[in-house]
């Protein structure tokens, strides 16, 4: 469990970064918080040429209320910094809620959201959050103008994203709150910290004639990438929700993923726990009573 | 010397002198202090300057014919000192063999598992060839430079399809897989045929691994003027693993010395020989350089000996009044590719069949134990070994017989288990259970529980409005014994060849009066010095600060067996005792020198916690006043070190003491300091036949093998919908006999409690069909966090055995002998199910699986 050898700098601005990834491009790694990409160099799953360390772009590290009232996550932004800070509870209800369940306190006190995202585990929380709440992605690459990419186009296929060889990943772009929106995160782990076997972020509001509107299920660990429940969303947008509308989203989670069979569980089983989260974070949403969090 | 506070001959304590000694002040021992504040030194703290790194070229196969071994590209790689393959190494190191004495039906097969490979591999991770290079950095590097051409071989991928007829050989000399059988009957069968009600169940326990915070690892150099090896490695049986290197390298022990450091942790997989570890020893030798082998979390997992991977198949036969008439038992063990030294193959069939009738009557037993070879990694020694599936299996048939016989679990337990008046018992699987009170045990768990208490919650969740379809809870309990310290004779009859099966100490008082210690049963964080030094201190009168307590090194620790099998405290304790009480007979003879006495006129008394040498020959008048201690061996009643918790430090002066009250008209004293003193200067002359000096040594093999015993009883919460399974609630009732350190018995308690959930619940090494490791890392295997062990509530009880001097019993074993069925009998209480079969661990899939087929459990107990 030794890396094997590689070139290492630590440029401090964006601009080198970029120039950097421009001259390595495949061979170089960028290195965030380290705790995907330590274990994977250790163990050799990647060795790169160049390890080209954020850590000293300082630019990287902001986080805040942006522009259009919504929450910008710089490139360095630690999951912890974001845990710790109340104005972001306030701000996004429900990717803070979700923020306890990603790993445990240590990770996350290095661990960076757009690492986590870049790394793109299928069961990173993250990118169920993005999805229910249709983040928007800012990226870089040198000589290029700056991209956006929307949330339902970042995950590519398994652990690849819409972020090339060539690009940083600078900022999470999470846009404003709706007002009364209501909201559910659940997941079910073998332990608390470990990736989920499946977990589910939604989000919806409730319109003036009581139906559910701008329904966002993003769902995580029951397939190649996150994937939004477009089938179940389509359930729910429209009706007036209750148990039995929700049990019926949850049986259409049941039909529309693919989750895979691997050491940890089953496909079947799998697909089973998707419509359980599904089913108790659409009652936890519900529960909510419209609680004005915007 | 008896403990007077414990003579045997009174009556055990009963249910209500249960007592608990709740989380003493005493937890932070010294020992811990440095450990915990980052001051240890561990084996990769050992860093000799010119040391060369090993990384290891392991075979991807499972199972493969070596055609080809390449290592020139590796061998001109930077930094790299030496490629050795296995063809090398064959001519000068012999392979890793188990021998095995098997008497009476058994029958055993060793295998020869060569440190290095050199024509076939038979598991995945198989050493092919090391790489000595000056990091481990370059000798990674180079190792994957190294060229290997395998011809791939059938695989045998577990133990059910090696047995069946036709499966691929894994040895040659092995046609039917099978390298160690043995089968055991005890009562007649007639009572077991006639009996009413009969209840099945099989039991899988998944491979699992010790898995201590340190993993192993070895530091070798070789002085090539002396001819010595100086091996250091994080073992737990430093003469044993001398031994072992002595064989295959065939130097002797003598030259070699094992020195273990702080070891972060044993549980097992630390007593085996490794071949990593005779291949550094034959680099050091071979290069005339330090060598260093620092095993990584990944080796760990595919290549620290794995354990358990065993099937049993159980059937029970019970009166119609739920009395046991009978238990029938076939293991199937999958001990992998090779029988590994020092304990060999045989250890899981062999223990679990001993363990299968529990603290129960059982009038017939027939008992057929099989370790069957597969292309897995090698298994060994865990923590338990085969013993936690006594209580896995029948446990569970016994609530069966009890739900037959229309029992509540406790009272079917109740009418089945063996009362205190009924010990000593012979029990079926081969051990004298010789002390404790086992209904007491359970009455003490249950009522701490409080069993009521829970039983109410369950009835609760089972009707609870809405979630009671989804919520439930369930009680599961398991009673259990262990055989401790065992002896040579246990070791005799089991057959192993490796084992001495004694322990020894050395104590020395140095002329200032402090005391050393050194014993043959390492600490891998157990406390042992902790608990040795308490030993010492009021065995002989001393501060305990005054003792300083020297184990794991071969070079001045005396020869013995090490730490495993719950053995320290009764085997080395045992030796610490014995040689304490030479001690005494040592100083006697200093004073009576001293004062021109015979020795018979002196005795050693330990007074306010002091010991020292008082004249008798002023009241010698009666005979009664003198003490037999200095004139008897170790075993005759001497002061009495009190050991028992609440008797702390409080110098109990055994019976000769009342006779001879301090201050009594012509008593003269010695304190230990002067006679410490005297017996340096060269100006006390000595009779002939007195030593001078301080030393003695003392060997002990325990005289009788004590059985400690327990109770556990859990409450688990089950999500019929995720399958997910939380234990809420968790009480152990035990008795291991006089409580050395409670600091050190709890957290030997908690931590093995912990380490069985993780099997019922957590862990398993896995292999697929093909033989292909699955089990890389600690994302895969998963060991119980902080959030799967709830607070572990422990009820001691105090009872001596009568086989030794001390009564103490061993302990170490004990939580993870009871936690596996406590945890899966709640379990399947919660579902309310009795599957014919179950394999562990219980994970959500399989827990879902289960509720699936569950009945409605009566709302109302
Ligand atoms: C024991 C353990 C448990 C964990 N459990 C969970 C869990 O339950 N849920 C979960 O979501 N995560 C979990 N993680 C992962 C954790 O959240 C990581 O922190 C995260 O996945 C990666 O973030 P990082 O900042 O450490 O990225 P790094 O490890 O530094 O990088 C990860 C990858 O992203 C690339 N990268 C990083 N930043 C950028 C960027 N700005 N632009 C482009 N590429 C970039 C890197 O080159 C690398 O390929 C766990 C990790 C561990 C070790």
């Amino acid at each position: 469990m030794k890396p094997a050898p590689f070139a290492y700098r630590d440029p401090d601005s964006v601009d080198e970064v970029l120039a950097l990834l421009a001259e390595h491009g495949d061979d170089a790694k960028l290195l965030a918080g380290g705790q995907s990409l330590g274990p994977m160099l250790n163990m050799r799953v990647v060795s790169p040429e160049f390890i080209v360390d954020l850590n000293r772009v300082k630019a990287l590290s902001r986080r805040g209320t942006s522009a259009d009232g919504g929450f910008a996550i710089g490139a360095l932004v630690r999951q912890a910094e974001l845990e710790d800070d109340p104005a972001f509870a306030v701000a996004q209800p429900l990717a803070a809620a979700a923020l306890p369940w990603i790993a445990h306190r240590p990770i996350r006190n290095r661990g960076t959201v757009a690492g986590s995202l870049v790394h793109a585990d299928p069961a990173a929380e993250w990118g169920g959050i993005i999805l229910a709440l249709d983040a928007r992605l800012a990226i870089r690459r040198a000589g290029a103008p700056p991209r956006e990419v929307e949330a339902e186009n970042f995950f590519t296929g398994i652990l690849e994203t819409a972020v090339e060889a060539e690009d940083l990943l600078a900022e999470i772009r999470l846009p404003p709150w709706p007002d009364g929106a209501r909201w559910g995160f659940r997941e079910f782990a073998r332990r608390r910290g470990d990736f989920a076997l499946a977990g589910v972020a939604c989000r919806f509001e409730v319109d003036g004639a009581g139906r559910c509107r701008s329904v966002r299920i993003g769902l995580v660990g029951v397939g190649d990438t996150a994937v939004r429940a477009r089938l179940a969303e389509s359930v729910l947008e429209g009706e007036p929700p209750g148990a039995e509308l929700f049990a019926a989203a949850a049986a259409a989670v049941g039909k529309e993923v693919e989750p895979l069979d691997d050491g940890h569980a089953s496909a079947a089983y799998r697909r089973h726990l998707a419509e359980v989260v599904v089913a108790d974070a659409l009652a936890e949403a519900w529960e909510q009573d419209g609680r004005d969090e915007g | 010397m008896r403990f007077a506070a414990y003579d045997v001959r009174r009556a055990p304590r009963h249910a209500n002198q249960v007592k608990h000694v709740p989380g003493m002040s005493e937890a932070s021992t010294p020992e811990h202090r440095p450990l915990l504040t980052g001051r240890g030194r561990y084996l990769d703290d050992i860093r000799p300057a010119d040391a060369l790194h090993l990384a290891f070229v392991r075979s991807p196969w499972p199972h493969a014919r070596i055609r080809n071994v390449d290592a020139d590209r590796a061998r001109r790689a930077p930094g790299v000192a030496a490629v050795v393959t296995g063809a090398e190494l064959a001519g000068t190191v012999a392979p890793i063999r188990a021998e095995m004495e098997a008497g009476g039906s058994a029958r055993y097969r060793a295998t020869d598992w060569h440190p290095v490979a050199a024509r076939t591999v038979r598991y995945v991770g198989e050493i092919v060839a090391v790489v000595a290079a000056r990091d481990r950095y370059m000798a990674e590097d180079a190792s994957a430079l190294v060229d290997v051409e395998y011809e791939p071989l059938p695989v045998v991928g577990d133990a059910v399809s090696a047995i069946r007829g036709g499966a691929t050989q894994v040895h040659e000399h092995a046609p039917d897989n099978v390298l160690f059988r043995t089968e055991w009957t005890s009562g007649k069968k007639d009572r077991f045929e006639q009996a009413p009600i009969r209840v099945r169940f099989t039991c899988r326990h998944p491979r699992v691994s010790g898995m201590p915070m340190e993993a192993c690892g070895a530091v070798a150099s070789y002085d090539r003027a002396n001819g010595t090896l100086d091996f250091s490695s994080s073992t737990q049986v430093p003469h044993i693993l001398r031994d072992g290197l002595a064989r295959c390298l065939g130097i002797s022990a003598g030259r070699i010395r094992v020195a273990a450091p702080n070891v972060g942790g044993g549980f097992g997989p630390k007593m085996q020989l490794f071949p990593e570890e005779v291949a550094a020893a034959a680099l050091a030798v071979r290069l005339g350089r330090a060598v260093k082998w620092v095993q990584d979390r990944m080796e760990h997992l595919q290549a620290a000996f794995h354990s358990r991977d065993v099937t049993v198949e159980a059937e029970a036969a019970a009166e119609a009044d739920g009395r046991i008439a009978g238990l029938r038992a076939q293991s199937l063990c999958d001990v992998g590719a090779y029988s590994s030294f020092p304990l060999g193959c045989s250890l899981d069939p062999q223990t679990a069949g001993v363990a299968l009738p529990g603290p129960y009557r059982v009038p017939y037993y027939h008992y057929i134990g099989l370790a069957v070879a597969t292309h897995k990694f090698p298994t060994g020694a865990y923590r338990g070994v085969g013993v936690p599936l006594g209580p896995l299996v029948t446990e569970e048939l016994v609530s069966r017989i009890g739900r037959a016989a229309g029992l509540d679990p406790v009272e079917v337990r109740r009418r089945n288990l063996l009362r205190p008046d009924e010990l000593p018992h012979e029990s079926p699987g081969g051990s004298v259970y010789d002390s404790g009170d086992y209904p007491a045990l359970l009455q003490g768990a249950l009522g701490r529980a409080p069993y009521d208490g829970w039983r109410e919650e369950r009835r609760k969740a089972r009707c609870g409005a809405g979630n009671g379809a989804r919520r439930r809870l369930g009680i599961g309990m398991s009673c259990f014994v262990e055989a401790t310290g065992m002896n040579r004779a246990v070791y005799r009859k089991r057959g192993m060849a490796h084992v001495p099966a004694f322990d020894s100490a050395v104590l020395r008082i140095e002329p200032g009066g402090g005391v050393e210690a050194f014993v043959s049963t390492p600490s891998q964080g157990q406390g042992h010095h902790e608990s040795f030094r308490r030993l010492v201190g009021r065995g002989l009168g001393v501060p305990e600060e005054s003792v300083r307590v020297v184990l794991g090194d071969t070079a001045v620790t005396p020869y013995g067996s090490g730490t495993f099998a719950s053995r320290s405290m009764v085997s080395g304790g045992g030796a610490v005792l014995s040689a304490a009480a030479k001690m005494k007979e040592r100083l006697c003879a200093v004073a009576a020198a001293r004062w021109e006495l015979d020795a018979r006129q002196v005795r050693f008394i330990i007074r306010d916690g002091a010991g020292g040498v008082e004249r008798t020959d002023a009241h010698a008048t009666t005979g009664a006043g003198i003490d037999r201690m200095a004139t008897h061996g170790p075993s005759a009643k001497g002061p009495a070190p009190a050991l028992g918790s609440e008797g702390a430090a409080s110098a109990s002066a055994g019976d000769g003491s009342a006779a001879s009250p301090r201050g009594a008209a012509g008593t003269e004293r010695l304190e230990i300091a002067e006679l410490a003193h005297l017996a340096h200067t060269p100006f006390l002359p000595l009779p002939a036949g007195v030593e001078p000096g301080l030393e003695v040594h003392a060997a002990y093999d325990p005289p009788g093998v004590p059985v400690s015993c327990a109770a556990h009883v859990a409450l688990v919460e089950v999500d019929r919908l995720t399958g997910g399974a939380r234990v809420l609630r968790y009480v152990v009732a035990e008795d291991c006999g006089p409580i050395v350190n409670v600091a050190a018995v709890d957290g030997q308690i908690r931590g093995a409690v912990a380490q069985g959930i993780g099997c019922a619940l957590l862990e398993s090494v896995d292999y697929d069909e093909g033989g292909q490791h699955r089990s890389a890392t600690l994302m895969d295997y998963l060991v119980p966090a902080v959030g799967d062990v709830p607070d572990i509530d422990i009820v001691h009880m105090e009872t001596p055995s009568p086989f030794t001097e001390s009564g103490i019993k061993g302990m170490g074993e004990s939580g993870i002998i009871g936690a596996p069925a406590a945890v899966v009998n709640a379990v399947l209480d919660a579902l309310g199910v009795s599957p014919s079969g179950l394999v562990l661990p219980l994970t959500p899939e399989r827990i879902v699986a289960l509720a699936a087929a569950g009945r409605d459990p009566d709302p109302t107990s």
